[in-house]
């Protein structure tokens, strides 16, 4: 009996990112149109990079307000691929990934920071970055950014409706997805746990903090690098501004109201944070301000996030039956 | 010899915690650290899991000069550790914390994990199934699926104990599992200590607690002011006039318990 219900908690507690998951490949049957689909692939990039960062500050404690900067080498790299050499989407696509995770070797020596010290220096290397993409005109387009980038395409042809493009970056959040929920039950994923409860204890069960930090961080720039290319060819224009360090705050806000270290809270927190503000168009003006009321107030209802609130929600009914 | 120091040392600013330490222990026995409060056990029990560093001296383990390795690289050489105040994982379940000692001893990577490979889940099975065996060994199987949080201290000391002892490492450092334990619970732990042997591990005890020393060690170092006082069996050290002045100044405490 006991083991039945534990059986059964253990696929509830799964529910809510099912939904989602299953809410999101249905989505363009509802006959959405081209706009609010755009801003649903949005939400999917953003969910991309923030379950990178849920990689490295849900799973390893390692704060991280740098994310940005792989993103935008991620969509640098596949706009230049493609827009300046003529080379296909897919290979583009793999590129930015790996230029992405590449440029995070840099951050091996500062693996040993942590907390906020950390976090300062991953928002250097944003700045940098920044300054990089917005200088250097030859290969970046300077301040103007990119221009006319070709439209995403498979094996020769080229994707160009809204709910192929939807589709495109929906099939890379659910294999991230997958690997995500595959790693966090894994061995890998128990010891980048175990470092970030007690780094002492960890180190003495032999998981070196080294190695399995830096992992961290080229798993989460490989996979900033994928959404970075799926954001160039879905919006076609690439400026520098697009990744500046509000951006890295952007993906950190969203796994903060989403839920740190879940799934489904990255999904979640990324809806909150690409849909909000354009919802709140209509208020013109005082968007930001009731944005940046959302924010306090949720982080007044409790730690957990919205992932918490439903995990709590579906414990209570589970109890209940 | 299992292990060896020689002239190991560690200052921390001025003061000497450990000085000039030689230590020897033989495979397979129980090798107990004792002496009062400040003597440097645990900085020597430190020094040897690689947790901190010496200043000088140095640490042989299994043949292999080993007074630079890392923590972790000692933990992969077969030395596992508990610690005197508990770091289990405690957002983690039990069966979880003593699964993590299993790390050691397994390979599984991230595409393993990512592609879920058949040698991946023949693996998650095997640490599993140890985890569990090595929770029954200590006395606690039931309380596997339990947050680690959730458990009284005497048990999540036995946690720890698994902890250590599930990736099979050949010297086991226990800095006082007997602290904080009720006097039945110590009477269990000296048996737990028994079996642990048995299973051919060697074990260095630093303890307070006198009963578990004595009945638990064959080989006995007390330490005073990091510097080694004695050395030998039980009933050696116990009729040792130094350890005797350096204890209580002149009657034995121990006799009142033995």
């Amino acid at each position: 009996m006991s083991i039945l219900r534990s059986q059964l908690s253990f696929d509830i507690r799964h529910l809510p990112l099912v939904v989602l998951l299953i809410m999101g490949g249905l989505l363009p049957f509802l006959n959405l149109n081209a706009y609010v689909l755009h801003l649903f692939t949005i939400v999917a990039i953003g969910s991309i990079l923030a379950l990178g960062l849920q990689l490295l500050v849900g799973g390893a404690g390692l704060l991280s307000i740098g994310q940005a900067a792989f993103f935008g080498v991620g969509a640098y790299t596949s706009g230049i691929l493609t827009l300046k050499l003529h080379q296909p989407f897919l290979l583009g696509f793999f590129c930015a990934g790996v230029a992405a995770a590449i440029t995070s070797l840099l951050m091996v020596p500062i693996t040993r920071l942590r907390g906020a010290y950390l976090a300062v220096a991953t928002l250097g290397f944003t700045l940098i970055v920044h300054l990089v993409l917005k200088n250097e005109e030859w290969l970046t387009g300077g301040a103007f950014g990119l221009m006319n980038l070709p439209r995403p395409s498979l094996f020769g042809i080229e994707i160009r409706s809204a709910t192929a493009v939807y589709y495109l970056s929906f099939s890379v959040l659910f294999v991230i997805v997958v690997a995500m929920a595959r790693l966090q039950n894994s061995r890998f994923g128990r010891a980048i746990n175990a470092i970030r409860q007690d780094e002492v204890a960890a180190q003495a069960c032999g998981i070196s903090l080294i190695y399995h930090k830096s992992v961290c961080f080229i798993i989460a720039a490989l996979v900033s690098g994928f959404a970075g290319a799926l954001y160039a060819h879905e919006s076609r224009y690439l400026s520098p501004n697009d990744f500046d360090f509000v951006k890295s705050m952007d993906i950190l806000i969203m796994i903060v109201i989403g839920g740190i270290g879940s799934i489904e809270g990255a999904i979640l927190g990324a809806a909150v944070v690409v849909l909000l503000p354009e919802y709140l168009h209509a208020f013109s003006e005082y968007r930001m301000l009731i944005y940046g009321a959302v924010l306090v107030g949720s982080m007044l209802v409790g730690t957990g996030g919205l992932a918490g609130l439903l995990q709590r929600l579906l414990a209570t009914v589970s109890r209940a039956r | 010899m299992l292990l060896e120091t020689t002239g190991l040392e560690r200052r921390f600013g001025g003061l000497v915690a450990v000085g000039d330490v030689d230590l020897e222990v033989a495979a397979g026995t129980v090798h107990g650290l004792i002496g009062p409060n400040g003597a440097g056990k645990t900085t020597l029990l430190n020094l040897i899991a690689g947790a901190i560093y010496p200043t000088k001296g140095a640490i042989r383990f299994a043949g292999d000069e080993i007074t630079r390795w890392s923590s972790a690289t000692r933990g992969k050489a077969g030395i596992a550790r508990t610690f005197q105040n508990l770091r289990l994982f405690t957002e983690m379940t039990v069966l979880e914390n003593v699964m993590l000692g299993m790390h050691v001893r397994t390979r599984a990577g991230l595409l393993g994990a990512i592609l879920r490979t058949s040698s991946q889940s023949a693996e998650e099975k095997k640490i599993r199934d140890t985890a569990l065996q090595t929770l029954e060994f200590v006395g606690i199987g039931e309380m596997a699926n339990r947050p680690a949080s959730s458990l009284a201290y005497g048990h999540r000391r036995l946690v720890e104990i698994a902890r250590a002892m599930a990736g099979t490492p050949s010297l086991l450092l226990l800095d006082e599992p007997a602290a904080g334990l009720a006097r039945g619970e110590a009477r269990e732990l000296i048996g737990l200590i028994r079996r642990i042997r048995e299973r051919g591990l060697t074990i260095i005890l630093v303890e307070h607690h006198i009963d578990v020393v004595l009945s638990s060690c064959e080989r006995i170092t007390v330490l005073h002011h990091g510097r080694k006082l004695a050395e030998g069996t039980p009933a050696e050290v116990r009729s040792h006039p130094e350890v005797i002045e350096a204890y209580y100044g002149s009657a034995l405490p121990v006799a009142a318990h033995v």
